[in-house]
């Protein structure tokens, strides 16, 4: 019991202390506006590392969703309404396997690229040359994450929503104007505005629970991969808890 | 002027450094020597900012370093130097664009102008035509001496070294002891200076400060220290193997290592 309450302190001093190396850094955005080259290089970075693996992952997702929901319909004679299956992607699918996509290859770089830096004296660098490590690291890595997790959730939607309506096509025989045809008699913009928000959170959830990784990062290269995969099992579980917490949010708006 | 008062430092429960007090004053060299673990990086780490202290105090020219707001410390980040015992260096940058960081952070100077000071700072250590290498193609006492010219970047009033000639060869040494002097000279620049070789300490030292496990032993200058009766120091200045004392101590450990 004793043990519950200590790991329940410790998810608490974790989320206080994330929550206040966010605001941390949104205090530092005019500086990352002068610093515009090292914004851009992030950007390119996460487009960059992830585009591939969210475009495959995307059109898999696409396939199998429409697969079973097929398999699903055809038994109640329903074929026609499969394009509903593009309703999860938009909600659920797109952004929610995308963030898990970024915080295995963005979210783990950012942990293993900042604690190197720790271990290194380069954060202490840093400090001591007048430079705030919060500024120079983490908010262009968390502008970047913001703004780039949405857009790489429309390209695994589209490449989920393509692959879906083949497979539609060949597997329950409806036709991709059909399917999207259902799609978008059901889609409002509200839905769309709804799944970009969400994104954008998890976006900022995995930078900044990378980047706090880093910065804890103690004990040499060793330390260095601990805090790299501790920055992707928090981030898979925050993303999680996000996930349900913004859509009853966003449900009640 | 620098004045550390009762300082007691450590990391979690490990008591590092209990109740140092110690002056710098302005436009002296102040080395500090000590066997290796006793706490040297730790002080240094104090009185640049780093670490915060469990009690005691540090003042920079009288303002308290643990008080001091952002711009403040900003301002204080600008007017010194650092070279960390392990160089420091961004890894991710060349050697050159590491030189120019705090020139591009603190000045608006042109980019050509920048170079010119690269190229200025890294010959000044004995770096030549390296600009363009990452820190990992360096050795371990070119990338030293390029955290020096880093440090040196912004002509520094106040500059803090953690064993700059340590691992170097010593016509290097002796080299850079020089530049520590002719800086010295030239600006009037105060330095903290941690040191484990004897002949370059008397040499550029104007007090040194000797510290023992969590203490300091002894300040002095230069002679005071080499005439000093205290047993601890003479051993560290003679380089003498530490005394047999029953095995119940770390050194008889070293000692017998030594001769196993
Ligand atoms: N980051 C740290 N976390 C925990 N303990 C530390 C840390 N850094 C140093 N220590 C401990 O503090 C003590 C003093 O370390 P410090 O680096 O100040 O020694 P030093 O005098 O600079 O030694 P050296 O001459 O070898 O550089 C050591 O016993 C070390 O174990
Ligand atoms: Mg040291």
């Amino acid at each position: 019991m004793s043990e519950l309450l200590d790991s329940a302190a410790r998810v608490c001093s974790v989320t206080y202390d994330v929550a206040e190396l966010t605001v941390r850094s949104i205090r530092h955005l005019d500086e990352t506006i002068r610093r515009h080259t090292l914004l851009f290089k992030q950007f390119y970075e996460v487009g960059n590392r992830s585009l591939w693996v969210v475009t495959v992952f995307g059109a898999f997702i696409g396939l199998i969703l429409v697969l079973y929901g097929g398999d699903q319909l055809r038994r109640f004679g329903q074929e026609r309404y499969i394009g509903l299956t593009g309703l999860a992607i938009i909600w659920e699918f797109g952004p929610v396997f995308t963030a898990f996509i970024l915080a295995g290859r963005v979210g783990s770089a950012y942990a293993a690229e900042i604690g190197t830096m720790k271990v290194y004296d380069e954060i202490d660098a840093l400090r001591v040359m007048g430079v705030s490590p919060e500024a120079y690291l983490v908010t262009p890595r968390l502008v970047a994450c913001v703004v780039m997790t949405p857009a790489l959730v429309v390209i695994a939607d589209l490449c989920a929503l393509v692959a879906g309506s083949f497979m539609a096509w060949v597997f329950v025989r409806v036709a991709p104007n059909q399917f999207f045809q259902v799609l978008f008699q059901h889609l409002t913009t509200q839905h769309m505005t709804r799944s970009l928000v969400k994104s954008a959170f998890f976006g900022g959830i995995i930078a900044v629970t990378g980047c706090y990784h880093g910065f804890t990062t103690t004990g040499g290269a060793e330390g260095v991969g601990r805090s790299t995969t501790q920055s992707v099992v928090h981030s898979l579980l925050a993303i999680g808890v996000a996930d349900y917490f913004i859509g009853r949010l966003l449900l009640a708006l | 002027m620098i004045k550390v008062s009762d300082l007691v430092a450590g990391y979690g429960d490990n008591i590092v450094l209990d109740g140092v007090n110690l002056d710098v004053e302005s436009h002296e060299i102040l080395v500090i020597m000590g066997q290796s673990g006793c706490g040297k990086s730790t002080l240094l780490r104090h009185i640049i900012g780093l670490n915060r202290p469990i009690s005691g105090t540090v003042e920079i020219d009288g303002t308290d370093i643990t008080r001091m707001d952002e711009a403040g410390y900003r301002a204080f980040c600008r007017s010194m130097g650092v070279l960390f015992q392990t160089g420091g260096l961004f890894n991710s940058m060349t050697v050159g664009d590491n030189v120019a960081f705090p020139l591009r952070e603190h000045t608006r100077l042109a980019e050509p102008v920048i170079e010119i000071v690269v190229r200025l700072k890294l010959d000044q250590v004995g770096l030549r035509g390296v600009e363009k290498q990452m820190p990992s193609e360096l050795s371990g006492g070119m990338r030293k001496r390029a955290g020096l010219a880093r440090a040196l970047a912004l002509d520094p009033q106040t500059l803090f070294l953690d064993e700059p000639t340590t691992g170097l060869d010593p016509i290097i040494a002796a080299g850079i002891d020089e530049l520590i002097l002719r800086l010295h000279r030239q600006y009037g620049a105060t330095m903290v200076v941690v040191a484990h070789d004897r002949a370059s300490c008397m040499r550029i030292a104007d007090r040194i400060a000797i510290f023992r496990d969590s203490a300091l032993v002894e300040v002095g200058t230069p002679d005071e220290i080499q005439s000093s009766d205290n047993e601890y120091v003479k051993q560290l200045l003679e380089r003498r193997p530490p005394e047999e004392d029953g095995g119940t101590s770390t050194s008889s450990y070293v000692s017998g290592e030594a001769t196993a």
